[in-house]
């Protein structure tokens, strides 16, 4: 799929079939979330997949926004000890939610080029999360990606024209 | 009665329904009020999931709810006026049931 098109045509999708994912596409939007840029290459971020039907279930109580259920959710973390020690406060506060989130568009558009749907997850308790998911105190949870095989094709909503500026803010592109 | 749903699948599955409302709770006071309606329709949604588990018959009434519930979060991203029609839709249809007794 050309790069534009999956940028384009990417939807949230929320509803998922039974099918599981094979290994081989999970590797693949691995290797698209560890190639994502990161702040002074930091690669703070941690990656846990969840396939697991039970636990899955536990995330879906804990973390509101997550959909499906899906097959397999991709749990995107930050080592904020790591992202102190290379970014100091700016790690801290903007790099680890920056990182996380390229690394999360990077698998977005790879699973859409596989022909999975996905959808981003904000909305979740992020203790419950880390408990559930036996990260250390330092390892905090930023986002979760539901992942499947589309059970439904949404229609994508118009984009806004009004928010590009040409030069200064507020001339008109 | 003969019931074969094991008491840990419906223990699991009250537990995940509690659950699921009480976190839903303690988000909403960092996130967008948008949110409030959308969490208190999936409790819905779930517990008519639960009281399959459960056992609990369902009115045939409820059957279509599901889908018209999972609808709205897409009708909110077209728009609050949108989604206040579907709202509306679910009300009446409750309504019309109680209506009925």
């Amino acid at each position: 799929m050309e790069t534009k098109d999956a940028i384009q045509t990417r939807r949230s999708v929320r509803r998922f079939t039974e099918e599981t994912l094979e290994q081989q596409a999970v590797d693949q939007l691995l290797d698209a979330a560890r190639w994502a840029p990161s702040g002074g290459n930091a690669q703070t971020w941690r990656f846990i997949v969840v396939r697991d039907r039970a636990r899955i279930r536990q995330l879906r109580v804990v973390s509101p926004g997550l959909p499906g259920p899906p097959p397999c959710v991709l749990v995107i973390c930050q080592d904020m000890d790591e992202a102190g020690d290379r970014g100091a406060r700016l790690g801290i506060d903007r790099l680890v939610l920056f990182d996380a989130a390229m690394a999360a568009q990077n698998v977005l558009l790879a699973a859409h080029d596989l022909g999975l749907g996905s959808c981003v997850v904000a909305s979740f308790h992020k203790n419950a999360v880390q408990q559930l998911l036996d990260m250390p105190e330092y390892v905090e949870p930023m986002l979760l990606i539901a992942l499947g095989w589309p059970d439904e094709l949404p229609v994508p909503p118009r984009r806004r024209e009004e928010v590009v500026f040409r030069e200064r803010y507020n001339i008109p592109y | 009665m003969n019931d074969t749903t094991s008491r840990t699948e419906r223990e699991r599955s009250l537990l995940e329904l509690i659950g699921f409302a009480i976190i839903s709770a303690r988000n909403l006071l960092d996130e967008t009020p948008d949110y409030g309606p959308i969490r208190l329709l999936e409790v819905a949604d779930r517990l008519i999931g639960s009281c399959v588990v459960l056992g609990v018959d369902l009115p045939a009434w409820t059957a279509d709810l599901p889908a018209r519930i999972r609808a709205g979060g897409r009708v909110l991203a077209e728009g609050p006026e949108a989604f206040r029609l579907l709202l509306d839709e679910l009300v009446a249809s409750v309504i019309g049931q109680m209506l009925e007794d």
